[in-house]
């Protein structure tokens, strides 16, 4: 499978448009550019309750004037990495052009009610007691702390380079540089994880065209799955992302875009895919600061969560045709989409040809 | 706020009595009314498992969801049992910060109120021992 062409729109908090009508605009442009797709597939999570509309698939079909197959696709906050994998298996099957569309909305009311929404992630018997999306990756934090002996100080690292790769990135949220004392002192959500620890709340839209013709970025993706509840995992491994790292060949790659909506959540990632040994992540984050997650990741560009895994895909498209931030211009790129810190994991692999 | 009874109702061995199935062929685990297992097709039995253990990990939730806010802080733990089982629970009784390997034991509470229809719920939480 080939990317023919992605499109995203500046992740911010867009009061003035609807999910459909935002995905429809992003996807126009990469239509426009590639031609009608024999399917339409789109991810999205927390738009459904900030809008109380759940078929926004077929309203952005709809609005693109397409009659082709309309597929919604939806795990987690890995749904985008999802579409994705779908789409390869779609391209498989002999359709000629597969369209993902990613889009997701966070600001449509207080930040209480994304907080809710993002609850709906976590098995009904851990959520009722208030444990939400931040609570879970707390649980997470304390636990790899104590195991790798890792200090708050050291874990403020991974914040402080996002925001320096967003300063970069003009469809980044946060702009603007910070430091490790701001991160130590920013207010707590929930202890350990502080403000600046967390993704903000984002709404965003991205849209990528796939093809089964040659083009200059090859894409090959892989996914696995292990349990959803909580109390039944290792919580500083995730089982899914070696799994899926293994069944794509563990590919080497110049860059990395892991799925970090709280600290902990990329640290572990950068350990399960082997990509830096166990306890060890922040120490190759230090020594490769432009490879691990160059638009900012979830931290610093956003995190529009049904969307996310699109935007990623997208940035790295962006990276082997004309270069991403701090970054520059690379030839091979990984990306890691995963629901609920790796209840299961979706890895897409692109490569200069 | 939602509080559905039929929710409450089909969770009741989990919430107030820690009872999970467990499927005697896989030994798998279930925290809700499954009565085969889906791999095995074997019945499960119910287990009612330890009310005491330590914990393992904690987090004061400080940014809470919308119908907890009269909850907030809201303290979560992950404690492992005495028979090695691990659940997450609500921490309650909390006068002094949390310490991994602290000695817990169960203790029902009242975790959610709905203030339209009056509703409580209940659920096993986790108080120092």
């Amino acid at each position: 499978m080939y990317v023919c062409h992605a499109e995203v729109i500046p992740v911010c908090r867009l009061y003035e448009k609807s999910s459909a009508a935002l995905g429809a605009e992003v996807a126009g442009k990469v239509i426009r550019e590639c031609g009608e797709p024999d399917a339409l597939i789109v991810s999205t999570y927390l738009s459904r309750m900030q809008e109380n509309f759940h078929n926004i698939g077929a309203l952005i079909a709809e609005y693109l004037g397409l009659e082709t197959e309309v597929y919604e696709v939806s795990s987690g906050d890995g749904s985008g990495g999802a579409a994705v994998s779908l789409a390869e298996k779609l391209i498989k099957s002999g359709m000629k052009r597969v369209l993902v569309v990613g889009v997701d909305k966070s600001n449509d009311f207080q930040h209480k009610h994304a907080v809710k929404q993002l609850q709906t992630l976590i098995a009904p018997y851990e959520a009722v007691y208030g444990l939400t999306y931040a609570g879970a990756h707390a649980l997470a934090t304390r636990i790899y702390m104590k195991k790798f002996n890792v200090s708050e100080e050291e874990l403020a690292l991974w914040p402080v380079v996002m925001h320096s790769h967003a300063v970069h990135v003009p469809h980044a949220m946060l702009r603007f540089p910070i430091t490790v004392e701001k991160v130590l002192k920013s207010q707590v959500v929930a202890s350990p994880i502080t403000l600046l620890h967390s993704h903000p709340f984002s709404d965003g839209a991205a849209a990528i065209m796939f093809t089964s013709e040659s083009t200059p970025v090859e894409v090959k993706t892989s996914a696995s799955s292990s349990k959803l509840t909580l109390a039944e995992r290792d919580l500083t491994f995730m089982d899914s992302a070696k799994k899926a790292m293994e069944k794509l060949g563990n590919p080497e790659a110049e860059a990395f875009e892991v799925h970090d909506p709280f600290t902990i959540a990329g640290v572990i990632a950068l350990e399960s895919m082997g990509i830096a040994e166990r306890g060890k992540a922040l120490k190759f984050l230090e020594e490769n600061q432009e490879a691990v997650n160059p638009s900012g990741g979830l931290k610093a560009r956003g995190h529009p969560v049904g969307a996310t895994g699109v935007y990623q895909v997208a940035e790295g498209f962006l990276a082997i045709t004309q270069g991403l931030g701090r970054l520059g211009k690379v030839k091979s790129f990984l990306t890691q989409s995963s629901n609920l810190l790796g209840a299961s994991t979706y890895i897409t692999y692109m490569k200069e040809v | 706020m939602e509080i559905s009874p039929a929710h409450i109702w089909r969770n009741k061995h989990y919430r107030y009595r820690f009872e999970v199935n467990v499927c005697p062929k896989c030994g798998r685990a279930f925290r809700e009314n499954v009565e085969r297992c889906p791999k095995c097709g074997e019945r499960t039995t119910r287990v009612r498992l330890p009310l005491n253990g330590k914990l393992l990990s904690w987090t004061k939730i400080v940014q809470a969801p919308d119908g907890y806010e009269d909850f907030a802080p809201i303290y979560v733990g992950l404690v492992e049992l005495e028979d090695g089982n691990r659940v997450i629970a609500k921490l309650v009784d909390v006068l002094e910060e949390p310490k991994e390997g602290q000695e817990v034991e169960a203790v029902l509470r009242r975790i959610r109120v709905d203030g339209q229809s009056g509703l409580i719920e209940y659920a096993l939480c986790f108080r120092p021992s």
